[in-house]
């Protein structure tokens, strides 16, 4: 228990889960969970659970639960639906707002209980308790129509779903930006930035739930073979508290290579790592202090055949090396949402690629456009080419 | 139906007949022969492309863009301008495993000039996980002098998406404002 939870917290036991995830979810409870709710490891003793149905023996561990504690509130955590009745369900990758919600919902059940001596259920119009709600239509549901929702899912996660903005209005332009430094991108920007001053060695992070070790030179992130994406995602979308036990700690190239032999770690591209986790917690933002009316200024191509490639990143990308263009403009003239130019803008930043040129002069929005390129005579040639490309992918 | 070209070129080795399969829908025509020369960092490559290779993309309408990976000796360099008359753009490939792969860069990329100028390239780095340097960053510092910028991406020759994805970057680079059509 820590000291934030509040004297009225749920006791929730979490069921298949190992222990990095755990951390997780004490740092869930702790954060936006304002303490309401605490992690125990006494089943007997706990007001709810949490079960991970995708573990390697979860069916027979969900069976023996289930016959041992036939009402205890539970949230089920899966890859795939499986909604079972009685049960509050949160799709993995877990995202935070859903996911409080459901804790919300076992409090309220909880509450509810405590007041009538009953235990609510949770209702299934027409589906016998025992019985997977939506098994059917699930079943029904063409895999074709999964891979779809599963992509749009991951598309939101890197992009968010905000609407347009117009810039002339202020209440709309303050919900675009977002600060890197109330994140994890912000710390790992800073360690980042901190392993380029090193001639030799690396910066090793602790406090998360794997080790991690930074090779700037190397432009490699060393980890844990445990390092889930789902895990990290999750908490690049925790605000950092002040009392965060992170901690940056510079290690020699012998120490590294120690490590290496003594520990099972992992490398991977770091630039793909600072870009996907700057997508993550941007979700379609910016930013904070980004200036909208001037100009983007876009190094060179990002390594787009090892980093995410988020939707019209490639148009973008040559929009801003033939000419650079701000943000508001950029998403006019490819005609595209502004989500798309915010993401992709706030991922090039992460890994210095992309910054406002604050020399500009502010251009007016139709003398910015009227300077755009004419049409190529071959356009409609390469519109096909495109097409079948991406077809035949 | 019309007819296009796309030009590959680049070092013995750096994979232009392996990219052009990856994209072709016919089977590559490639004239080998047994190499002649002993490259250390290329052993397992026991032919080199003296003529040239040859794919196919054929599109909706049945226009058809030839890919055409020019030979990567350099005595066979005077079949290159007659190779890219016409040619819509240039693929280069550079195998970071050789030698001097910055090199090889600075001259094809002056071997091509004319070419360039009235295209545009996109260079694709093949082999960097045998060979991590020189970096992306030092292949963007050398194009940089030379009054370039056009997209660099590390490139498995085999992986279709890879090649692909070059290409396309290619073509956003000759015409910053297209959209694929649906």
């Amino acid at each position: 228990m820590t000291q934030s939870t509040t004297k009225s917290a749920l006791r929730i036991v979490a069921v298949g889960m190992d222990k990095p995830t755990q951390r997780l979810l004490e740092m869930v409870f702790n954060g936006p969970g304002r303490g309401e709710y605490f992690l125990i490891e006494q089943l007997e003793v706990a007001q709810a659970c949490i079960f991970d149905l995708d573990g390697i023996e979860a069916a027979k561990l969900w069976a023996n639960y289930r016959q041992q504690y036939p009402s205890l509130p539970t949230i089920v955590l899966s890859l795939n639906h499986h909604d079972v009745a009685g049960t509050v369900f949160v799709k993995k990758p877990i995202e935070i707002e859903k996911f409080l919600k459901a804790l919300a919902k076992i409090k309220q059940m909880k509450e509810e209980e405590a007041a009538t001596g009953d235990l609510p259920q949770i209702s299934v119009k027409g589906q016998p308790a025992h019985l997977a709600p939506t098994q059917t239509t699930r079943e029904a549901k063409l895999a074709t129509e999964i891979t779809v929702e599963q992509e749009e899912e991951a598309l939101h996660q890197y992009c968010g779903y905000h609407s347009d903005i117009n810039p002339q209005r202020s209440e709309e332009v303050e919900k675009i930006y977002y600060d890197p430094n109330n994140y994890l991108q912000g710390f790992f920007e800073k360690a980042f930035a901190f392993s380029q001053q090193l001639e030799t060695g690396g910066i090793l992070i602790e406090g998360l739930y794997t080790p991690m070790i930074l090779l700037s030179e190397k432009n490699q992130l060393l980890c844990g073979c445990e390092a889930a994406e789902n895990q990290l995602r999750t908490m690049t979308l925790l605000p950092l508290s002040k009392s965060s036990h992170l901690r940056m700690i510079t290690l020699a190239e012998t120490e590294i290579q120690q490590r290496l032999a003594t520990e099972k770690l992992m490398a991977q591209s770091l630039d793909n790592f600072l870009w996907k986790m700057a997508l993550w917690t941007a979700r379609g933002k910016i930013p904070k202090g980004t200036d909208l009316s001037k100009d983007v200024v876009l190094v060179n191509w990002p390594n787009f055949t090892r980093l995410v490639l988020t939707p019209h990143a490639l148009e973008i990308s040559a929009l801003w090396i033939a000419n650079p263009y701000s943000l508001i403009d950029t998403a006019k003239m490819l005609n595209i949402p502004q989500r798309y130019v915010f993401a992709f803008f706030s991922a090039a930043c992460a890994i210095k690629l992309a910054f406002i040129d604050r020399r500009t002069d502010t251009r007016s929005p139709a003398s910015s456009l009227a300077g755009s390129r004419s049409e190529h005579p071959k356009r409609n040639l390469f519109k096909r080419l495109l097409a079948r490309l991406r077809g035949g992918e | 139906m019309s007819n296009y070209k796309l030009i590959f070129t680049g070092p013995t080795g750096a994979g232009k007949s392996t990219a052009i399969a990856a994209l072709s829908e016919i089977p590559v025509v490639t004239t080998e022969a047994k190499s002649t020369l002993r490259n250390p960092h290329q052993e397992f490559k026991t032919t080199v492309t003296v003529g040239l290779d040859y794919g196919l993309l054929k599109l909706k309408n049945n226009d058809k863009i030839h890919l055409y990976g020019t030979p990567g000796q350099e005595r066979f360099d005077f079949m290159w301008d007659i190779l890219t008359e016409g040619g819509l753009g240039l693929i280069l490939l550079i195998d970071n495993a050789r030698i001097a792969p910055l090199e090889d860069l600075r001259f094809f990329l002056k071997a091509f000039e004319d070419f360039i100028k009235q295209t545009q390239v996109a260079v694709g780095i093949t082999r960097m996980d045998l060979s991590s340097k020189p970096k992306l960053s030092e292949y963007h510092k050398e194009l940089r002098k030379l009054g370039l910028n056009p997209p660099v991406f590390d490139v498995d020759a085999r992986n279709k998406k890879d090649v692909s994805l070059l290409l396309q970057a290619l073509l956003y680079s000759l015409d910053p404002n297209l959209k694929a059509e649906r």
